[in-house]
């Protein structure tokens, strides 16, 4: 039996403290313990980027992580992405308009990835763009309007 | 195949703030113990049972092991993130080859997870980092509780995943000796689809006056059981005037050199053919840099 420790995170700008043991997954704590289902699993090896979440602002897979590797950590998952009040985010907004989402099922790990690109170069070419997202794949789409829409958020 | 969902190997998470620490536990608990850093191959080899440890050691929160200095020779700590080096490379054009090799791994979020010192590490024949260090001739210093050694990157790799370190030493820094005046580099790679390690990969490091090549060195990656250097080719092209007869005698050189397999990745004819034209390719970008320094 594994001894479980007490992480301190703060996730969408709340702190908490989850019990968790060695080997438990960013992911699983983030979905299973904190309820925030946001966050997919998908392959769970690193290859869609499904279960990305953004990590002392840096985007990173938390299927690949442990959570107790990450104590300490300022944490912002989809969940996070809206303002307090339920308004969207431009770039949730620009999804909407664009009908970037399909299923939906990687548009969480697509918008904290636009975040990040918008973030570090506020008017990305669209080159650029799918530079970014190439780690992030999307059955549905077919990526266009993922990528017009991003595109429309630049300045 | 394990499961991709959860861990299901129980063990004990360590993360020692300091290396005498870190090589008491590395002495402790032997076999049983595996470093971790980015975790971006050890999780996933968790995931498919090829390893099983009771100890997972971290080693990113070690400060010594996460510090970039340059003094001529350019210091990078094992724990260093991919991007970190990426950033500065970005900023000083003589590790070109790096940079292009950070840029060339399959997604953003592993170039912020991964270390340089776990691409190292891996010993995988395909790592990117590990071909551009080679030629800028990094070396890598390792410690352990008997003491440390400094050990030229080409003697590091022994073959597909096997590295030299023993048990209970770490990598603790990759050396990065000052580059030549008028050297330019560049490492470009052919996979399946973005976000593909590699199926061919190649660096090059190339000296010139403008006309001839002074001197170079070339890495082949993925077309053998380590990432390896082109030692025929690197004499061929030393003090020749590079027109294109030079090249595609070069390009016929290296594919006699390379010993490349076919896999799930690709096929043994497929990697010899294409080796020839990655190599003009990668080699005409790393010239090209070299014209363009003032
Ligand atoms: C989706 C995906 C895509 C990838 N694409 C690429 C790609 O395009 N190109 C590429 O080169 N690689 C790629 N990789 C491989 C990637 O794992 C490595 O590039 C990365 O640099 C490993 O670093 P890490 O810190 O995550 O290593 P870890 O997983 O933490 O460790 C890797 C190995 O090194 C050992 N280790 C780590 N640090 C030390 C140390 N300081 N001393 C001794 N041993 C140590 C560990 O025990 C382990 O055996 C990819 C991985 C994934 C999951
Ligand atoms: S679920 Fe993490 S990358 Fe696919
Ligand atoms: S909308 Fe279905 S996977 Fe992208």
């Amino acid at each position: 039996m594994m001894t479980k420790r007490r992480v301190t995170l703060t996730v969408n700008g709340e702190h908490v403290e989850p019990l968790v043991e060695a080997n438990a997954l960013l992911v699983n704590v983030l979905r299973e313990e904190l309820q925030l289902t946001g966050t997919k699993y998908c392959c769970g090896t690193g290859q869609c980027g499904g279960c990305t979440v953004l990590v002392n602002g840096e985007p990173i897979l938390s299927c690949l992580t442990l959570a107790a590797a990450v104590d300490g950590a300022d944490i912002v998952t989809i969940e996070g992405v809206a303002e307090p009040d339920g308004s969207l985010d431009p770039i949730q907004e620009a999804f909407l308009d664009h009908g970037a989402v399909q299923c939906g099922f990687c548009t969480p790990g697509m918008i904290l990835m636009a975040k990040d690109l918008l973030a570090h170069d506020p008017s990305p070419s669209e080159e650029q763009i799918r530079e970014h997202l190439r780690g992030n794949l999307c059955r549905c789409t077919g990526y266009h309007r993922i990528v017009k829409a991003i595109g429309s958020c630049g300045q | 195949m394990g499961n991709t969902r959860i861990l299901t190997r129980e063990f004990e998470y360590v993360a020692p703030e300091t290396m005498p620490e870190l090589l008491a536990l590395l002495d402790r608990h032997g076999p049983a113990a595996t470093i971790i850093a980015g975790g971006t191959d050890v999780v996933p080899q968790l995931k498919y049972e090829t390893i099983s440890p009771d100890y997972l050691i971290d080693v990113t929160k070690i400060a010594e092991l996460c510090t970039v200095r340059r003094d001529g020779t350019l210091h990078i700590g094992a724990a260093v993130k991919l991007r970190d080096v990426k950033a500065y490379c970005r900023d000083h054009e003589i590790y070109a080859c790096l940079d292009d090799a950070l840029g060339s791994i399959g997604q953003v979020q592993v170039v912020n997870m991964g270390t340089l010192g776990g691409n190292l590490c891996t010993a995988s024949p395909a790592a990117d980092a590990a071909l551009a260090l080679l030629v800028l001739e990094a070396q890598v210093r390792l410690i352990g509780s008997s003491g440390e050694r400094i050990v030229a990157l080409d003697a590091f790799f022994r073959g597909p995943k096997l590295t030299c370190m023993e048990p209970g030493e770490v990598l603790a820094e990759i050396q990065v000796p000052a580059v030549a005046d008028h050297t330019g580099s560049a490492f470009r790679k052919i996979g399946r689809v973005a976000g593909d390690i590699s199926k061919i990969s190649c660096a090059v490091a190339v000296q010139s006056d403008g006309e001839r090549c002074l001197s170079c060195r070339i890495g082949m990656g993925a077309v053998g059981p380590t990432p390896m250097r082109m030692p025929g080719v690197e004499q061929l092209l030393s003090g020749r005037a590079i027109d294109t007869d030079v090249m595609d005698e070069a390009a016929d050189r290296l594919a006699a050199d390379i010993s490349p397999l076919t896999d799930a990745r690709s096929t043994e004819f497929y990697r010899r053919r294409v080796s020839r034209v990655l190599f003009k390719d990668t080699f005409d970008q790393a010239w090209k840099r070299v014209q363009r320094q003032p």
